[in-house]
């Protein structure tokens, strides 16, 4: 579903240079202009293209827990300002190089 | 002739009530005044919910759902543009101003809250940012890159503060023609035309926004914004069905309202039909500009504001819905103008110089007073929900990336000022802001709107910094400063050769178009260089020069369990 919801965001932004529009003269219902017509129709498909993506393609888990974080006034912690423990160091590299594996199994 | 602001303004005042007693020009100031006691009012009221921290003062306590993100959202990324800009534009260029500006708007800017709002306000969530600059610091593990990043968004936001306030001060003079036309002293306080003068409506406007920002900080923002998108969407729909009556009369309809807009819609001359006015290649790479919303400072800190991710999920849905609500009417109505017999000769002659100016002589065609004062408040509502965010972003900005973070911590990293005094600092800073702004609107800087779209393009063309520290984690320090370097420095480049400021004044359709090398027909939006720029030097330096410490990856990529 998430590949169908962004292939049809891409369709949308394809839709919209809409080229066979260009010199149309029409009047839909004898009032509303054919290319603007094609335009308004652009942007209610794309409500509900959003729609499809917040309910099919959602990228949050909302199970996971959002705990508010320290005020940077504090100082959040650059990496580059602070000495990191090597335990520390050594576990984030372990772990990037699974997620490096498993990426790579993945593909 | 407008005179500056030397004189007595109790003068000015004591003089002016009375010849507006009852006149078309006192009803319209009257419901605008009304409009304005009513925004302070919610202002002050959402003040009493203050709770005294920052994060309260600039955040709203993370405390806004979806409906009030829905509407801040929407308001903020609304200029007066929305209303008086695309009735202009489709004036002068016809329909496809909609598909231009407004369609791709509706499919990008909820891109850009899925794709980039939703994770910052994660990550705001989980490292406590305020800012921007913070997350990109924290992001490229380098304090200086706030240094290059700073001046560039402030002075990118300022000439975008600059367009409101201007282009308020300009409609409100065309709203109020005439009714200072008899009134003593008038040369001080009116134009020549007899509308309220440009450094008033700005020093009003200044005045409102600055008391509900100062007192109410991002909640009195939020809902100040709430109720002017409100306001505009629905005073925008209402001026549509009587302009139609009026337009559809000049047409030759004797029927309904549905007659009535067959008969405008006829009238429309079939160049305004199609998009002849515009370039394939033009309109192919105007979609570049509203990727700008990726980076607009304001933005980012209403993104900041939300209670849940849920609370994205309305404005990315009906955010384009909105988007059609606002500017097929407006667009329509620009499209009618340009039929014959609508609009005066003068309009006819010359529509680019004034295109802003045909909304407003619509209303006072087809209508009394008494909408001419509603729409008059609408615009402005329009123009005031961006300029509160944008003030108090940029205070924010003051505060946090400079002030807080260069002299209030101690040595060991604590912090050095109580809280309190933070909310005071952004408050002090916003007073500075506020004036300031005002005081170069004074100056009237020539060709201000043209200088809007360029504001938009830089940045458009920083939106994949956004992109690139959010999901790519091979970016690296080096990659993040070039490509903020290569955004800054094809901007200007193409900012000196499109000669802005030496090229003949003028409000028409002129913007500046990039020819590319292999073909002289050729021409594409200056953003699409920009971006390929900033992109390309990202990805290149990111390439080859050395990662980032693992641990600062994994903060913002946290590695799957094994």
């Amino acid at each position: 579903m998430r590949y169908l919801v962004w292939g049809l965001v891409a369709l949308l932004l394809v839709l919209r240079q809409d080229h066979w529009n260009w010199d149309n003269t029409e009047l839909m219902w004898g009032f509303l202009p054919g290319g603007l017509f094609a335009q308004a129709c652009i942007s209610i498909s794309a409500a509900c293209v959003w729609w499809l993506a917040v309910t099919f393609a959602w990228p949050v888990d909302p199970d996971e827990a959002i705990a508010g974080g320290p005020h940077p006034v504090n100082g959040p912690d650059y990496a580059a300002d602070r000495e990191v423990d090597p335990s520390e160091k050594a576990a984030a590299e372990a772990a990037i190089a699974r997620t490096d594996a498993a990426d790579r199994e993945n593909a | 002739m407008t005179v500056s602001p030397i004189l007595s303004l109790s003068d000015a005042f004591a003089a002016a009530p009375l010849p507006l007693a009852l006149s078309d020009g006192g009803i319209k100031l009257l419901i605008i005044g009304c409009y304005l006691s009513l925004l302070l009012f919610l202002g002050l009221f959402a003040s009493r919910l203050f709770r005294g921290s920052s994060s309260d003062y600039m955040l709203a306590s993370h405390s806004i759902g979806p409906f009030l993100l829905l509407m801040s959202l929407f308001g903020t990324t609304m200029t007066g543009f929305a209303l008086v800009g695309s009735t202009g534009e489709s004036f002068v260029a016809g329909v496809g101003v909609y598909g231009l500006l407004a369609s791709s708007s509706g499919v990008i800017h909820s891109l850009c809250f899925f794709v980039l709002g939703i994770p910052l306000w994660r990550l705001g969530r989980k490292y406590g940012y305020t800012t921007q600059i913070q997350f990109f610091r924290d992001r490229l593990a380098s304090d200086k890159i706030g240094l290059i990043l700073f001046p560039i968004l402030v002075g990118l936001v300022v000439p975008y503060l600059l367009v409101g306030i201007i282009s308020g001060g300009r409609a409100m003079a065309g709203f109020t023609q005439k009714t200072f036309a008899e009134a003593p002293n008038a040369a001080f306080y009116a134009t020549d035309a007899g509308g309220v003068a440009p450094w008033l409506t700005g020093l009003v406007i200044c005045g409102v926004v600055l008391v509900y920002v100062f007192f109410g900080g991002m909640r009195g923002t939020a809902w100040a914004n709430a109720f002017q998108t409100t306001v505009f969407m629905i005073l925008g729909v209402v001026t549509f069905f009587v302009v139609a009556d009026y337009v559809g009369s000049v047409s030759g309809s004797t029927g309904g309202w549905l007659e009535d807009l067959r008969a405008a819609s006829g009238n429309i001359p079939e160049e305004k039909l199609t998009r002849g006015e515009f370039t394939k290649l033009r309109w192919l790479t105007y979609v570049f500009i509203p990727l700008s919303v990726g980076m607009f400072p304001h933005l980012f800190q209403h993104w900041l504001t939300a209670k849940s991710a849920e609370s994205f999920k309305l404005p990315i849905v009906l955010h384009p819905f909105f988007i059609l609500i606002v500017w097929v009417p407006c667009v329509l109505l620009g499209a009618w103008a340009a039929g014959d017999g609508v609009m005066p000769p003068p309009f006819v002659a010359d529509p680019g110089a004034n295109a802003n100016k045909v909304l407003g002589a619509l209303v006072s065609k087809s209508a009394g007073p008494v909408l001419g004062g509603f729409l008059a408040a609408g615009v402005l509502a329009a123009i005031m929900s961006s300029l509160d965010s944008q003030f108090l972003c940029i205070g924010t900005m003051f505060t946090e990336d400079l002030y807080v973070h260069y002299a209030g911590r101690n040595a060991d990293g604590s912090s050095r000022i109580d809280d309190r005094r933070v909310v005071m600092i952004a408050r002090s800073f916003i007073i500075g802001i506020v004036a300031v702004t005002y005081l170069i609107s004074l100056l009237e800087p020539p060709r201000v709107f043209q200088l809007g779209i360029w504001c938009f393009s830089g940045f458009a063309s920083l939106t994949p910094l956004a992109f690139g520290a959010l999901y790519w984690r091979g970016l690296t320090k080096a990659g993040g400063y070039a490509c903020v370097i290569a955004a800054f420095a094809t901007w200007l480049y193409l900012f000196i050769q499109a000669d802005l400021f030496g090229a003949p004044s003028g409000e028409g359709d002129d913007t500046f178009l990039l020819t590319l090398p292999f073909g002289e027909n050729l021409q594409v939006m200056p953003v699409t260089a920009m971006i390929a720029a900033s992109t390309l030097a990202m990805v290149v330096v990111s390439l080859v020069t050395p990662k980032l410490p693992p641990e600062t990856v994994a903060k913002f990529f946290p590695p799957k369990s094994a």
